[in-house]
């Protein structure tokens, strides 16, 4: 009901997207890996490579500690 | 370590006081590398901070920056029988009572600009301030993006260092 009447403007109000909050971290990440490895790497060839791994390396490693978070739950 | 003798085709190192490398990436987020001759590093690292900036406002909408010193209506707040401002009168206070702001701070003018905006919008009635995961995410997405900026800064004013 409240979707039905909720307009979007962008940059004023947020877009409708609640239910997909959790992949918005991928953007993030994805900054995050380009702005640092554009710092480490010695020549812009190896940027795009070096980015896609640390991206991969921060998402798997957060879903890891998710996992661990949820079965120490589960068990506590 | 990085190895900062590594250059490539677009690499022209110049020398320039890594106190003026650091005040201009402040500024604009990037130019800190283009004043040491980084060109690439300058456009990629700028663009992605920006586009993170930008991003955090889309998501959370412009009151994700909210300027220290200002009530939810973005009226300034006046410290009743002094009528002095608050952000003024007790600076620390009230820097953390809006402690996003400090990071968010780091990507520059943008944010002040981005936060005059979200004042001005406020006050008309045009924005509002939502509530919530996405705009914890907008806030989230414009402070990293600062503290990103102010890697950049320390590595921009590294590479002038040596130079």
């Amino acid at each position: 009901m409240l979707l039905a009447v909720y307009t979007f403007r962008p940059f004023l109000n947020s877009p409708p997207i609640w239910d997909y909050w959790l992949l918005l971290i991928v953007p993030l990440v994805v900054g995050v890996a380009v702005v640092y490895k554009t710092m480490k790497v010695a020549t812009f060839a190896e940027l795009p490579v070096q980015a896609i791994l640390t991206c991969v390396y921060i998402l798997a490693a957060m879903a890891g500690i998710a996992a661990a978070v949820s079965i120490v739950n589960a068990l506590v | 370590m990085t190895d900062y003798s590594a250059t490539d085709p677009a690499h022209d190192q110049k020398s320039v006081s890594p106190l003026l490398v650091a005040l201009a990436g402040w500024v604009v987020p990037g130019l800190g590398y283009l004043l040491v001759g980084e060109r690439w590093r300058a456009l990629v690292a700028g663009l992605a901070i920006l586009v993170l900036i930008m991003l955090g406002v889309l998501i959370g909408g412009v009151r994700v920056v909210e300027l220290p010193g200002y009530d939810s209506s973005g009226n300034a707040i006046l410290i009743k029988g002094t009528n002095q401002w608050v952000l003024t009168a007790r600076p620390f206070p009230t820097l953390m009572s809006e402690v996003w702001f400090v990071p968010q701070i780091l990507n520059g003018p943008v944010t002040l600009i981005i936060g005059q905006q979200s004042l001005s919008l406020t006050r008309s009635g045009v924005a509002t301030k939502m509530h919530g995961r996405l705009d914890d995410i907008g806030v989230l997405y414009v402070a990293i993006a600062g503290v990103l900026n102010l890697l950049i800064i320390i590595d921009s004013a590294h590479r002038a260092s040596k130079n």
